[in-house]
């Protein structure tokens, strides 16, 4: 809980932000036992309600991987492209792009998924013959729960089976959805009898379960909804999926503004005895910056109650991290950098 | 004091559909207008809500309330002048299905042989598209028993925010396919089936032969009621493109979801559906353009310690110094947020006209006092 205590300014600064030579040398010693643990992981999805950032924790996750040395995989679930800004790049396709040493980014597409898997398993080469296929299979996906869940989950699998990545981070389905995308190969086991479909779903239950491999970051803020939504999503993962949850991560967390002995000349500045000597060096514009303070002071106890409300309803052992609000810097590069350095800072338990 | 566009909007029209990328308060500001339509007209206001996350309750401050229409009670929120009634509701997209299948089955055997299929059951419980058909056939019946002067829609969340507008279209499109016929056709003759052989070739190996069977079966039953629902598709349809419709945008100003707002734009033109006003949810109050504010802030992020020396009577100088910097700094982080929301509205392809904007609460809205401040604080932009 350091960050909250701690008064650092949340704002995204000037300098670009170090990767120090430390941080480079190994994915070991310098992340920590949470991070050294995640970054040996080879698929880990990250999701969260839609509004918290969890398409800028990816890229600030895949930073860090691709830092360390591995050969880091970005996948967009939900292509609209939130991701690519992040890496100072515009659109993404399924076919990996690489947009740094050792990081690449792709875009799922459940028709190419489709087209690739005949391609591997049916060697059904021609497109022309795909063509009607391709049109059936997504009027029976569309009717068919489970059918394109299981592209995405399979594309992924099988992406974490060829070893083609050293690790490979989903920015994955807002909340609701990731639950029937990772619990998908049970129930495609369940609704296909028999098939190639049914066969392929065991394999990828496999490493899905498999924690070693496999694990969840979920990311939320420290707002009412996300907060309430992510115990609820927490729950459901432990009773529907077999995925293991390594990280929680609250972003855009706010510093107190205030010690107890500076609340209390604040208190005299905005409104008490001192309001005449503050009017005096504020030139006009006292009420402007006492009610920016004011409304900052609400918005961070509001947000410290969530952080606090959510630490303690959570059960079980999940490592929670803390990223502060990094005002004005609200996508790109230079975010992914701030967001990387804070994430590292919290793994490894400095 | 209600802004012009929103009273028109409150007054003149039955149906108000939100929309918007997830997490920009779609559902609250729909609760919000919808409380407001109740507090200035004298209408009676549903809104209706399809979000399995069953959100709406917690502003409305309920427990929770489930596939029934419930009355809020505004006694605390009214003080006392004339106003309409307010009820919210919330889909249960099952429950709506199988009123669909008793309505268009032609017979209690077709019925009973819909209810029963797996692939029924899967499609109603967890079909993520048949969330966004069932809302707007919902809606269009409610809208046609004239138990509500206005409703307000929440939509689902959409993995694609345009869906739910395509999908009365898609649906019937579904059913009238090329497709289907393909799909269900071994079933139904043998000499079409050996033309679609290699079709189905790749496609038992792929899906399985059982589950083929029940796909058609469920077909075979649905088409049963194909009439039915395409001239239902039909009117949803009407009914959304007419002028008791409008849409509102909801978008919070920052890049992803400001982006998605425009896009949505464009779909809801292409479409010729109406929209209502785009509301730009959470946007920072304006005292941050104050220019005097912004010129002090700076000089108390400079050198707090003189502005600190010998102008405060008996206070501790480095203490206060620190207030000082944490006020200017304060001030200056908001201000160049606002700044940020403010240049994003200006690139904004929009009628201006139609732009209103929702205040960013520092609390949570977990109350009808929150959603009414909400609610007479939607106001319009001034663009720079």
């Amino acid at each position: 809980m350091s960050l909250l205590a701690s008064k650092k300014r949340n704002v995204a600064s000037d300098s670009a932000p170090r990767v120090t030579k430390a941080m480079m040398a190994s994915r070991g010693d310098t992340f920590g036992a949470l991070g050294k643990n995640l970054l040996a992981k080879k698929l880990v999805f990250v999701t969260g309600k839609g509004g918290v950032g969890k398409s800028s924790v990816t890229a600030g996750l895949a930073r860090l991987s691709s830092k360390a040395g591995l050969k880091t995989l970005v996948c967009e679930v939900d292509a609209k492209g939130d991701v690519s800004p992040n890496f100072g790049v515009e659109g993404v396709t399924f076919k990996p792009r690489n947009v740094a040493p050792n990081l690449y980014i792709m875009a799922m597409d459940t028709e190419e998924a489709l087209a690739e898997y005949l391609r591997l398993n049916l060697r059904i080469p021609m497109i022309t013959r795909l063509g009607p296929l391709a049109r059936a299979f997504d009027f029976v996906a569309n009717a068919a729960p489970g059918v394109k869940e299981i592209l995405v989950v399979g594309k992924l699998c099988y992406e974490v089976r060829e070893r083609a990545w050293d690790i490979i981070w989903v920015d994955a389905s807002a909340s609701g959805h990731i639950v029937s995308q990772l619990a998908s190969p049970a129930g495609i086991s369940e609704l296909f009898k028999v098939g190639i479909v049914k066969e392929q779903t065991a394999w990828m239950a496999e490493i899905l379960s498999n924690p070693e491999t496999t694990s969840l970051v979920l990311v939320l803020t420290p707002e009412e909804t996300p907060v309430s939504e992510s115990l609820e999503l927490l729950d459901r993962l432990r009773l529907e999926t077999t995925i293991a949850v390594s990280m929680c991560v609250v972003n855009k967390v706010l510093g107190e503004p205030f010690s107890s002995g500076e609340a209390a000349i604040f208190a005299d500045i905005d409104g008490g005895r001192l309001v005449g000597d503050f009017a005096a060096i504020a030139d006009g514009g006292a009420d402007a910056l006492l009610s920016a303070s004011r409304f900052a002071t609400k918005l961070r106890s509001s947000r410290s109650e969530h952080t606090r409300n959510f630490v303690s309803a959570l059960t079980g052992e999940v490592a929670t991290v803390f990223v502060p609000f990094f005002m004005g810097a609200e996508t790109g590069l230079k975010l992914t950098a701030e967001i990387a350095e804070a994430l590292a800072g919290e793994m490894s338990g400095s | 004091m209600t802004a012009k566009l929103v009273e028109r909007l409150l007054r003149e029209k039955s149906i108000l559909v939100t929309a918007g990328a997830g997490g920009v308060g779609k559902t609250t500001t729909a609760a919000a207008i919808g409380l407001l339509a109740a507090l200035e007209t004298r209408r009676k206001v549903l809104v209706l809500t399809v979000d399995p996350a069953r959100r709406l309750a917690d502003p409305m401050g309920m427990a929770n309330f489930g596939n029934v229409v419930t009355k809020v009670d505004l006694s605390g929120v009214a003080r006392g002048k004339d106003h309409g009634e307010l009820y919210v509701a919330m889909l249960d997209t099952k429950d709506s299905w199988d009123d669909l299948v008793a309505r268009y089955a032609p017979n209690i055997r077709v019925r009973q042989e819909i209810l029963a299929n797996p692939i029924y059951a899967n499609i109603s419980s967890r079909f993520v598209q048949s969330h966004d058909y069932i809302a707007m056939e919902s809606l269009y019946d409610i809208y046609n028993r004239g138990e509500f002067d206005l409703i307000v829609v929440d939509t689902p969340p959409s993995r694609n925010a345009i869906d739910f507008l395509d999908a009365p279209a898609r649906m019937a499109d579904f059913f009238s396919s090329k497709l289907l016929r393909w799909i269900t056709a071994p079933y139904r003759s043998r000499l079409v089936f050996s033309a679609f052989k290699p079709f189905y070739q790749v496609a038992d190996r792929i899906l399985g032969s059982q589950f083929l069977a029940e796909v058609a079966e469920f077909f075979m039953l649905f088409q049963s009621m194909y009439e039915g629902f395409i001239a239902r598709a039909n009117s949803v349809s009407g009914l959304l493109r007419s002028d008791a419709c409008a849409f509102l945008v909801v978008a919070s100003p920052e890049y992803v979801p400001m982006r998605e707002a425009e896009f949505f734009l464009g779909a809801l033109k292409d479409r010729n559906l109406n929209l209502g006003a785009l509301i730009v949810n959470r946007s920072l109050p304006d005292f941050l353009s104050d220019a005097d504010a912004a010129g002090a802030a700076r000089r108390l992020v400079a050198d707090p310690a003189k502005m600190a020396r010998g102008k405060f009577k008996n206070t501790d100088p480095k203490v206060l110094a620190s207030v000082l910097g944490e006020i200017g700094h304060t001030f200056l982080d908001f201000a160049g947020m606002y700044s940020e929301e403010k240049s994003l509205l200006g690139t904004l392809a929009i009628d201006r006209e139609k732009v209103l904007r929702a205040p960013y609460l520092e609390t949570d809205v977990a109350d009808l006092e929150a959603l009414v401040r909400i609610g007479y604080n939607l106001d319009p932009i001034d663009f720079p």
